[in-house]
This record gives structure tokens, C-alpha cells and sequence, in this order.
């Protein structure tokens, strides 16, 4: 119950951020990307139905925000969670280098999952050059707040950091 | 096949979800109905929070532009602040070079009123014991500067040329207890000698008592030293001696040069002497 408010709260206190405190930053080129921060979090610590659906409506969120169809980030923070969770079940040693390297993990995901979409969906009225840049740019700024971020939900989950991270189910 | 489903429930939802979140997004992407369950809900929680929190960022934002707005002020006012002094100077300097202006152009027509030769020079020092009353010309005897030569300006007598060099000379103020001017009251034309070192700068001496004196009257050369110009201004008489016996009367003068004042003055030759030819510049000038 404590996750779930706990995520529920970061989830709109990122979005909300995103939204309105980082797009005043004006001399950034891209708001950071917060929820896939989230997303990799949960990949990484909760190995349940839970932490799936967690990322699913994470991704809703940011799809009811951005001006995305709906679906497009639901299905990039699905794949997310899905790749953190796969690949934290066989390799994984905990330390602040690999949760940072679960987060460019999640953000190549997430990019890749994006780029397909408008490849597919609208090829042709997209600004390749401006997407891919807007893409990276978030990705970085994820990778440089991500410590701070798991930092800050660890100490409000009571999480100790463990050696294997296996399922709250 | 319940234990399965427990046993792989993570990968299950996570397939379910994904597969949610594809018809979603292929449904939404077809162009057809929007479909989005969930939309209205995370708008309704979410949508207060930021209002909330764009007023928030508004503030700070505000306060942030103010105080980048007050630094940008600060830098600007010192910026005027120096552009102000800049001109100032500058406004210093060009009314220094119009009075000097002022100053040369007068002394040339004194220059061209006088008898005799006249060599124009600046005032480059003053006396350094502060006991007499000297200063230092810029120009000596190569100028022409002999001693004995009367130093003016268009204001009145200066005092006299007392030592030379070749590139400089000393003046004898004509407010040193040592100095003396023939001169005449201008009104009466009565006649006796300045003389420095007096409470006012300088004393008249030397007149005859019936002769008609007044506070106000001013005072003149005489031309009979042999040193000054006639008719050159000393100064005015701004009081009387009491002396009640006697054969002369004194008066205390006011100089009509501010002593501590002078920059450029006007060298004259005695009226029966020139100033000698410059060394080099006779042969080479012609």
C-alpha cells in the first residue's frame, strides 16, 4: 500500500514537474524524463503484477499529458519494465554504476520504442533530426537525475538495497 | 496450471499489458474513435496539482526575472554610473581648454597692445619655501626671458623676472614684501610705490598726504620704473592708513591678480629694451 501511494504520488509529482517546473527551464533543449526513471525502478525492485501495471499506468500518464496518442508511452514503459525486469532476473549486481545503466537501458528502450512508432505510424511529417535530439536529451538528463531519484524513493520505500532483487510477489 | 499462472504472473501481466498498451495505441493511432479510459481520471487528479504548481513555478519565475532584472539594473546604473564620470572628465577637459583658450586669446591682444616685446609663458611651479612669494616661468633666456622683465596678464602686473635660465626663469610676485611697483591712483593720478607683504597682498606707500585717496580707487603702473608698462591694473585700495602725522600716507591693495590662479603670463620687455634674439632661431629664422 505504502509502493503504491509512493509511486502514485512520484508518478504525479513527475508529471507535474515535466509540465510545468522543467519547461520553465528554458535554456535546457528537453524536460528530463522522470517517469522512466520510475519505470526502471520498478523493473528493478518489484517483480510483480504490480510493479507491470505500475509501469503501464505510469506510461498512461505521461500519454494523458504529452500530447502522445494514448497507448504509445503505456507501451514504451510496458517494454521498459519488461527489459529492466529481464534483464535484473539473470545479471544483476546492485550499485549506483548499474542502476544508472538500468536507466539507459530503460531510456534505449523507450527511444527505440518512440522512433518505431513515428517510423511507422507518421514517417513523413516527422522532424527526424528534432525528435532524436529532444529523445537524447531527455535520456541524459534521466541518467543524471536517476541517483537522486532512486536515492529519494529508496529512503521513502525503506528499501535497503539488496544483493538480488527479487519479487515483492 | 493455477501454480503456472502464479509462478509466471510478471511475465503474463507484463505481456497483457503490453499487448493492452499496443490495441491502444493502434486504435488510437488509426484515426477512428479515441479511446482513452483513463484519460479523464489522471486529468482530473493530476490537472489541480499543476495549476497548483504552475502558479508556484510562476512565482518563483517572476522573483527569479525580478532579481535578474534588479542585477541587470545594477550593472547598468554602474555602467551610466562610469559613462557620467567619463563625460564629466571629458566636459572638465573641454572647459579647461576653452578657458585656456580664453586665457591665450587675451593675453595675445595684451600682447599686441604692449610697447615693447613680449614672450607669452606658463606658470610651472610656485615658490617652494612658501616664506616668499616666486614662481617658476616655462621659458628662460632662450625665450628671451632676461632678468629685470616685467611678468603680466590681461587681469594686471605679476611681478617681476628676478633669476634665469636657459629654459626657465623665477618671478618675483608682486604681493613678496620684497617687490615694488611706481604706480598711480587711477583717479587722482596720485602717485607712490606697491610694495608686497601686507595683510591684503600689497601696500601703497609713499603718497603725499593732501593727495585725494578713497577705499575703491584703483591702482595703476606708473611706466616711470622702467620695468612695467604704463597704465597696467595693480589692484584697488580697500583701506586707508591712519597714520595722523607725517609726510605720506599708506593703503592697503587689493591685487587685481588672483596670485594662486595663474597659469599663462605675458613677459614684457622694458619699454627701452627688446627682447634679445633666441639663440639658433635668429640665424635659422631669418
Amino acid at each position: 500500500m505504502r509502493a503504491l501511494l509512493v509511486f502514485a504520488l512520484a508518478g504525479v509529482l513527475s508529471v507535474v514537474a515535466q509540465t510545468t517546473l522543467l519547461e520553465r527551464l528554458s535554456f535546457l533543449p528537453a524536460a528530463p524524463d522522470l517517469i522512466v526513471i520510475l519505470c526502471v525502478y520498478l523493473g528493478l525492485h518489484y517483480h510483480s503484477v504490480g510493479g507491470a501495471t505500475g509501469a503501464f499506468l505510469l506510461g498512461y500518464l505521461l500519454d494523458t499529458f504529452s500530447g502522445s496518442p494514448p497507448g504509445l508511452y503505456c507501451l514504451a514503459m510496458t517494454l521498459v519494465f519488461a527489459m529492466v525486469y529481464l534483464v535484473s532476473k539473470r545479471l544483476w549486481v546492485e550499485n549506483p554504476v548499474t542502476a544508472v545503466a538500468a536507466v539507459a537501458v530503460g531510456c534505449g528502450v523507450k527511444i527505440t520504442t518512440v522512433m518505431a512508432y513515428f517510423a511507422l505510424a507518421a514517417p513523413r511529417n516527422v522532424a527526424w533530426l528534432g525528435l532524436t535530439r529532444a529523445l537524447l536529451f531527455e535520456a541524459l538528463f534521466a541518467l543524471v537525475l536517476s541517483p537522486l531519484a532512486f536515492t529519494a524513493l529508496d529512503s521513502n520505500l525503506r528499501r535497503p538495497r539488496r544483493k538480488r532483487a527479487h519479487a515483492v510477489d | 496450471m493455477l501454480g503456472l499462472l502464479r509462478r509466471h504472473s510478471t511475465p503474463l501481466a507484463t505481456v497483457a499489458l503490453l499487448l493492452a498498451s499496443l490495441a491502444l495505441l493502434v486504435t488510437n493511432s488509426s484515426g477512428g474513435r479515441r479511446v482513452d479510459p483513463l484519460g479523464v481520471v489522471f486529468l482530473e487528479v493530476v490537472t489541480p496539482i499543476a495549476h497548483l504548481s504552475r502558479r508556484v513555478s510562476s512565482s518563483l519565475a517572476d522573483t527569479w526575472n525580478s532579481y535578474v532584472d534588479l542585477v541587470g539594473a545594477r550593472q547598468e546604473r554602474e555602467w551610466l554610473r562610469s559613462r557620467v564620470r567619463d563625460l564629466e572628465a571629458e566636459a572638465d577637459a573641454a572647459g579647461a581648454v576653452a578657458r585656456e583658450n580664453e586665457r591665450l586669446t587675451e593675453l595675445l591682444e595684451l600682447r599686441e597692445s604692449l610697447p615693447g616685446d613680449a614672450v607669452a609663458a606658463r606658470i610651472t611651479s610656485a615658490d617652494a619655501s612658501g616664506l616668499f612669494r616666486t614662481a617658476t616661468l616655462n621659458k628662460g633666456e632662450r625665450a628671451g626671458v632676461a632678468k629685470g622683465f616685467a611678468v603680466v596678464t590681461p587681469g594686471g602686473v605679476v611681478g617681476k623676472v628676478v633669476a634665469t635660465s636657459p629654459h626657465a626663469a623665477r618671478i618675483l610676485l608682486l604681493d613678496d614684501h620684497a617687490s615694488g611697483v611706481d604706480a598711480l591712483v587711477r583717479r587722482t593720478r596720485a602717485r607712490g610705490i606697491v610694495e608686497g607683504g601686507s595683510q591684503a597682498g600689497c601696500r601703497l606707500k609713499y603718497v603725499k598726504r593732501r593727495e585725494d585717496i578713497r577705499v575703491g580707487d584703483k591702482v595703476i603702473t606708473s611706466g616711470l620704473d622702467g620695468i612695467f608698462p604704463k597704465g597696467m591694473p595693480i589692484g584697488e585700495i580697500v583701506h586707508l592708513g591712519e597714520e595722523e602725522h607725517g609726510l605720506y600716507r599708506t593703503a592697503e591693495i587689493r591685487p587685481a591678480v588672483d596670485f594662486s590662479k595663474l597659469e599663462e603670463v605675458l613677459v614684457v620687455a622694458p619699454p627701452n629694451r627688446e627682447v634679445p634674439p633666441v639663440p639658433g632661431q635668429a640665424e635659422g629664422g631669418g
